[in-house]
């Protein structure tokens, strides 16, 4: 008789588990989440403008070249979208292949260029002269947005 | 019930070995007393659990804040076959950038005496200078920045021509 009321009274009570079970999908889905935005855009400790006036992207279609400092004022990494480039040259040569395919397709490209704060400025602008001669035209500077500061 | 007891204690003192079934047995004595109330009280108490649980929930949602809000500011670089555009009247605005190693820049507007002390300054006089006759949103804002200024203090004075309302920003050659 005792053992029997024993397991009767262990089964009284709310079932947690399945909700147990849905709070812990939910936040492994928010960790995986979280990851995936970061890794998908470049961290780049972007600059912070005083006042910023950086608003939301607004265009047809967006390149985003992403330009990762070292640390010392150098470049570390470069990216053109997805693809890393290995130098200037390489990364010249991606544009220049973006820029006509997207030419063939008839769309106009914008280029969203995310460059880390503390790289010299020489090593930036020779990016923008090669995006001006490759012919593009909308170059966007992507900088940290006021709303995040304090 | 004291017999009981007293027979338990026994047992756990004879037999070394079985000791842990006997334990087990002790330890459910005090729920047999207060059988009424024991029922309710053996389900597992999973109020901490939750409580943790919403907390690691809350925290990860407003850990994915932290991640920093990124704008862009537009631009637009002058265009190989521009050259048929109409003679500017007036000279565009040039912005001097000057290095001091790793600090803020040294800014200075060409032709002009007065030299901003920060960004702030800059972005207000630039909207001053496009109320005087002869400039408008479209007179050219040109940044001269040294070599090896950090990228950072460029973008700072190019939101500050943005922020006076200037259409026309470029980046000056070497």
């Amino acid at each position: 008789m005792t053992p029997r009321r024993e397991r009767t009274g262990r089964q009284v009570g709310f079932n947690m588990t399945p909700m147990i079970d849905v709070v812990f999908l939910l936040i492994i889905f928010f960790m995986i989440v979280s990851q995936v935005v970061t890794s998908e855009a470049e961290l780049v400790q972007l600059p912070r403008p005083t006042k910023s006036q950086a608003g939301e992207f607004r265009g047809p279609r967006k390149l985003t070249i992403s330009m990762v400092g070292d640390g010392q004022g150098g470049v570390a990494r470069r990216k053109v979208g997805p693809s890393v480039a290995r130098d200037e040259e390489e990364l010249a040569s991606m544009l220049v292949e973006t820029h006509r395919v997207a030419r063939e397709r008839g769309e106009r490209l914008h280029v969203v260029l995310r460059a880390d704060r503390n790289i010299e400025f020489r090593h930036v602008r020779g990016v923008i002269g090669m995006i001006s001669d490759v012919g593009l035209e909308f170059v966007d500077i992507a900088a940290e947005a006021e709303s995040t500061r304090d | 019930m004291v017999t009981d007891g007293k027979a338990k204690m026994a047992g756990e003192q004879t037999h070394g070995p079985a000791g842990k079934a006997r334990d087990e047995s002790t330890v459910a004595t005090p729920r047999k007393r207060r059988r009424p109330a024991a029922g309710a009280r053996l389900t597992l108490n999973l109020v901490p659990m939750i409580d943790i649980v919403f907390l690691l929930l809350i925290f990860f949602l407003v850990g994915t804040r932290f991640i920093t809000a990124e704008g862009v500011l537009p631009g637009r670089l002058p265009h190989q076959d521009a050259q048929q555009m109409l003679p500017v009247p007036v000279p565009p605005i040039q912005i001097d950038l000057a290095s001091t190693n790793g600090d803020a820049p040294e800014i200075t507007i060409a032709g002009r005496t007065a030299t901003p002390a920060n960004f702030e300054q800059l972005a207000t006089m630039l909207a001053q200078i496009q109320r005087e006759p002869g400039y408008d949103d479209q007179t050219p804002v040109v940044l001269q920045a040294d070599e090896e200024l950090a990228w950072d203090h460029v973008v700072n004075a190019y939101n500050a021509a943005v922020r006076a309302k200037y259409k026309n920003i470029i980046f000056g050659a070497e």
